[in-house]
């Protein structure tokens, strides 16, 4: 039933694996495993993509399916399973920069791979950056922009943040539309994700989750 | 042309020349796998409610190259040396343009994204990102019909569009962009940050002169950083009227 449950994910049929999933839980099988092996699935889509065989509408899909999942198992969890997460990542479009799809789709990818994401917004400034690092003290910070106009206020935000002493307490990424290793570099960043796939590599490799 | 022309122009989605398959390759969509169908799926309904909610509306209005000048330095923030420069000041004819797809497109995919609906999101998203460009694209294509009512045109002139925010152009001389084209008529605004609202908006020049006032080389400080190098693409491809 699990190895039908991760077909029906991997091969991106909704509605099959929503229905294995009700089974499951009218059958009283322990919810975490079935989330186990739903995060599984979503591993396999993963690595689908790297090899070039998905491209970004099956990693999204699939983790629609994975959200509806995790709904329809949520009643079953108790409180502390939920809130249990892999690390912390806290995701913002830089200043003067308002484009977010990008961003959103990170977040999501991030969200349904197990890991907190604080999503800050668009036009961020750099101190609002710092002070939300601050807060919610996370492993790893994303930078996002659009525009060629963000090369500079991600060099800015970055700068704030070893002004402020927690460059040594974060990772940081950087992605968008413009965005390049040499960019990164510019910046003062640790790493660039040429998309959404290889910022969940980074923070997992990051934060140590294989 | 001597400033005095400015013209809302309506345009009927129905009517764009969209290439669907073309956004479809861009999108991710490929190969025979059984899901393909359920992604197509998606796509169509992603294409139906964008062709609903896109109401693609431009504004031209023409402008002399000494009061371009002034627009074009802005708020005096652009790069030291750039192609526009020398490109402009060889015009035959300019005019501003701005164009956009609507406010209830924008709502529609922050309403996706709200909704975790985040594949369809992502599908109109791009589709609109790529009719922005067609619908500058018929907005330019009007602009040379109408120089070439005029006799304003021949066989050697070539009609190309420049944006703030590109090749050394700083993206504050939107500011003055919006001053001379007055796009609050057509529900643009601007945001501090200079960037325009609906977010599937572009703004811009179009100059129009012989062919060889476009051509420049690649090599000044910002193309280093530039990743798509899209301006030789462009040369290359100009309109040729």
């Amino acid at each position: 039933m699990f190895e039908k449950l991760m077909d029906a994910i991997v091969n991106i049929r909704e509605k099959e694996a929503l229905e294995i999933t009700q089974t499951l839980i009218d059958g009283n099988e322990n919810v975490i495993k079935i989330l186990d092996n739903c995060t599984a699935a979503i591993a396999r889509v993963g690595k689908r993509f790297e090899a070039g065989e998905y491209f970004l509408p099956e990693l999204l899909m699939s983790g629609e399916i994975l959200k509806k999942i995790s709904e329809m198992v949520k009643p079953k969890l108790e409180r502390e399973v939920v809130s249990k997460k892999l690390g912390k990542v806290l995701i913002g479009t830089v200043k003067g920069d308002i484009h977010d799809i990008g961003k959103n789709i990170v977040s999501f990818l991030l969200d349904i791979h197990g890991f907190e994401v604080h999503d800050i917004g668009i036009d961020i400034s750099p101190g609002k950056f710092v002070e939300e690092i601050k807060d919610f003290q996370p492993q790893v910070v994303g930078l996002s922009g659009l525009l060629t106009l963000a090369y500079d206020s991600m060099k800015n935000t970055i700068q704030a943040i070893e002004e402020s002493g927690l460059r040594n307490s974060v990772k940081i990424m950087i992605g968008g539309g413009q965005m390049s290793e040499k960019i990164s570099n510019y910046a003062g960043a640790d790493a660039y994700g040429k998309d959404a796939m290889q910022g969940v590599t980074l923070v997992k490799k990051w934060i140590g989750v294989d | 042309m001597s400033g005095t022309m400015r013209e809302i122009i309506h345009l009927s989605s129905e009517t764009l020349l969209i290439d669907w398959n073309l956004i479809l390759k861009k999108i991710g969509v490929s190969g025979n796998k059984d899901h393909i169908k359920i992604i197509n799926d998606i796509f169509r309904t992603a294409k139906e409610k964008f062709l609903e909610s896109c109401n693609p509306t431009g504004i031209i209005s023409d402008i002399t190259i000494e009061e371009f000048d002034a627009v074009y330095r802005g708020e005096g923030k652009n790069e030291s040396l750039t192609p526009l420069t020398a490109i402009f000041r060889r015009a035959d004819n300019l005019a501003l343009y701005i164009v956009t797809l609507g406010n209830v497109l924008s709502q529609m995919i922050t309403d996706l994204i709200k909704s975790n609906s985040i594949t369809m999101a992502h599908m109109m998203d791009i589709i609109a990102s790529e009719v922005t460009e067609i619908v500058a694209d018929s907005i330019q294509n009007y602009y040379i019909k109408k120089l070439s009512e005029k006799d304003l045109i021949n066989e050697r002139t070539r009609v190309l569009r420049y944006s703030p925010g590109y090749c050394g152009w700083h993206i504050s001389a939107q500011k003055k962009i919006f001053k001379h084209v007055r796009p609050e008529e057509i529900g643009i605004s601007l945001n501090d940050g200079f960037i325009m609202d609906p977010l599937k908006s572009s703004s811009g020049v179009m100059i129009s002169g012989p062919g060889e006032i476009h051509n420049f080389k690649n090599n000044f400080i910002f193309c280093q950083k530039c990743e798509t190098h899209n301006c030789r693409e462009r040369i290359k491809a100009g309109t040729l009227n």
